[in-house]
């Protein structure tokens, strides 16, 4: 058995989508003569996941990666290209298949809004068919780690964000699902809820091995959790660890020089265009394959350095250039 | 053997979750738990007031009399009652589609159709069946019928009335599936046109196109004329085939249809 969970090969999405056109005659021609565009959400991506992975699925607005996780899920048919999940071919929608999954959407409630949490965990139970001890044990181990035992019993509509997102993901993990596909599991939460998810989450993989394709626009999330990044924009632009990325990407280290007296600005940009500045610590953004040369200039320079430290660009503003290039 | 009857025992136990989260979900709103049920009540007995008046100016409405349609009106209510009550998802499919709710439904371990079908129920539509079956009681007790002619009667009625049933859902889905090539297309007044229409007696389409058309593609006879034929005027077998073979074939388009339509299904951006 191939130790890939999650196999995706050339896989291609295609809408057709009607250009809209604004004012009255353009109502009337779209009425009438529709202008009509294929938009490829897709092109032709390949990778493979490994099981008890857990990998971010990155990309700008638009890039393909909700589509992606619909593909995978079965909810939408691909236009061309092969997936296979779990020996699985999704768009075959087997109920095998359904119950060995889970898709949790950060912007799409599954709960019952006007009923207690239990009363739609109750109802996944006799959905996917969870033997009675088995969702009781589930449900506690769940309850504990997630803490929500108190908000059990309360309607899902009175509810903190947070708190319904952490109900969200136990009501997608009581069939104990060996892949988990998360779109954007934090969005829109504090940063305190966002760290309870991502704790979560982490120790729920550690524990279960459970293989997690994740998307989401928060950095933080990506770095805590993921070791592999997928970066797509229609098509695979970056897949790998996120040290290749750092390599291969970040062409730019940070020297802080920190000083043990006050410095003047004008004395700092002797040095260089300063990053960041303060009296006693200035930061320098300076290409790597000029940081001997520039160490050299800083350490024969007449500051009063105290320390000197070398440090990678963050993981997030690479990302952040990637996309505006892709853009 | 074992696995196709722990299945169906499965689907019904859904089945019975879900009434119970809509009767729930109803009732969390107390007021409005009331309303809903007063307002459904009301509506029925505007419907007997309406059938009362027009018996207050004619004796019978070709060959029908007040009684026997009485049972005809009941009969419409009983189906679209009991239509509403375990499968009222057609009324709003297509902000489903729209929306790319379906999404939710859609990966469930369950037959989709049977989930997009039951998940939502309207309790509030309970006493439309609740008044439909005591008019039809109330109807009988004012015919001439007794003993084991009534007990087959009665039979014949309720497997008419289960025909009836499927014909509806199926119609109603066939109508409903369109939105998944239209996206915001609401068939549901057309659906609800045939369930409206079919408090009639189906007698008055005297031209025998109208007979064929309203007994095959647009069901309206088959709803509630049909039943209440059987249980009051012409006791005949060949009625049940013909509503049997014309359930049977609706049950199956209409499950094509939505097939069909969820190859379409194009969900909505997150």
């Amino acid at each position: 058995m191939s130790k890939n969970v999650i196999e995706v090969k050339n896989l291609t999405k295609k809408y057709v989508s009607v250009k809209k056109k604004t004012g009255f005659s353009g109502q009337l021609k779209n009425l009438f003569s529709p202008e009509k565009k294929t938009i490829e959400a897709v092109k032709s991506i390949n990778f493979e996941i490994a099981r008890g992975e857990m990998v971010g699925f990155l990309g700008p607005n638009g890039a393909g990666k909700t589509t992606t996780l619909k593909m995978l899920s079965g909810i939408i048919a691909p236009t061309s290209g092969k997936m296979r999940v779990l020996g699985f071919d999704p768009w075959e929608k087997k109920n095998a298949y359904k119950k060995r999954f889970s898709l949790v959407m950060g912007q799409k409630n599954q709960l019952w809004w006007d009923l207690p949490v239990i009363e739609s965990f109750s109802l996944n139970r006799s959905i996917y068919d969870v033997p009675r001890k088995i969702f009781d044990e589930t449900l506690e181990e769940l309850v504990e780690m997630l803490d929500i035992k108190k908000v059990l019993n309360f309607q899902v509509r009175n509810l903190s964000l947070g708190e319904r997102m952490k109900c969200e993901l136990a009501a997608a993990l009581l069939h104990q699902p060996e892949v988990m596909f998360l779109d954007e599991p934090t969005i829109g939460l504090d940063i305190v809820a966002q760290k309870n998810i991502r704790e979560f989450l982490k120790e729920y993989n550690a524990k279960k091995k459970v293989t997690v394709l994740l998307t989401s626009h928060y950095m933080k999330d990506i770095e805590n959790l993921c070791e592999r990044i997928i970066i797509i924009n229609q098509k695979i632009f970056f897949d790998g660890q996120i040290s290749e990325l750092i390599e291969k990407y970040a062409d730019r280290k940070i020297i802080t020089i920190v000083t043990d007296k006050k410095v003047a600005l004008e004395d700092a940009k002797e040095l260089g265009v300063v990053r960041k500045f303060d009296p006693y610590e200035i930061q320098y953004e300076i290409p790597r394959d000029k940081i001997r040369e520039k160490m050299k200039e800083i350490v024969s320079s007449n500051l009063p350095i105290d320390d000197i430290l070398v440090d990678e660009i963050g993981v997030e503003k690479i990302i952040r250039r990637i996309f505006e290039k892709l853009k | 053997m074992k696995a196709t009857a722990r299945k169906i025992f499965r689907y019904i136990r859904i089945f019975l979750k879900f009434q119970k989260m809509n009767f729930f979900q109803l009732a969390a709103y107390r007021p409005g738990f009331f309303m809903m049920f007063g307002s459904v009540i009301l509506l029925m007995i505007l419907h007997i007031v309406f059938l009362k008046v027009v018996f207050g100016w004619v004796s019978e409405v070709k060959g029908w009399n007040f009684h026997e349609a009485l049972i005809i009106v009941a009969s419409a209510m009983i189906v679209d009652g009991a239509i509403w009550v375990s499968c009222a998802h057609f009324r709003v499919f297509q902000h489903l589609i729209r929306k790319g709710s379906l999404d939710s439904l859609l990966l469930k371990p369950v037959d989709s159709q049977f989930l997009t079908s039951v998940s939502r129920g309207d309790v509030e539509d309970f006493p439309r069946i609740f008044i439909g079956l005591i008019l039809v009681i109330f109807g009988l007790t004012n015919l001439d019928f007794r003993g084991w002619e009534l007990v087959l009667r009665f039979i014949e009625y309720i497997f008419l009335i289960f025909n009836a049933c499927v014909i509806t859902y199926s119609f109603s889905l066939i109508l409903a599936s369109i939105a998944f090539w239209t996206i915001n297309t609401s068939n549901y007044a057309l659906s609800d046109a045939v369930l409206r229409a079919s408090q009639f007696p189906s007698d008055i389409f005297s031209h025998e196109w109208s007979k064929t058309l309203f007994s095959t593609v647009l069901p309206i006879a088959l709803i509630a004329t049909f039943p209440a034929k059987a249980l009051v005027k012409d006791f005949d077998w060949l009625i049940v085939a013909h509503s049997t073979i014309v359930a049977v074939c609706f049950f199956f388009v209409g499950r094509f249809f939505f097939k069909l339509g969820l190859k379409k299904y194009s969900s909505a951006s997150s």
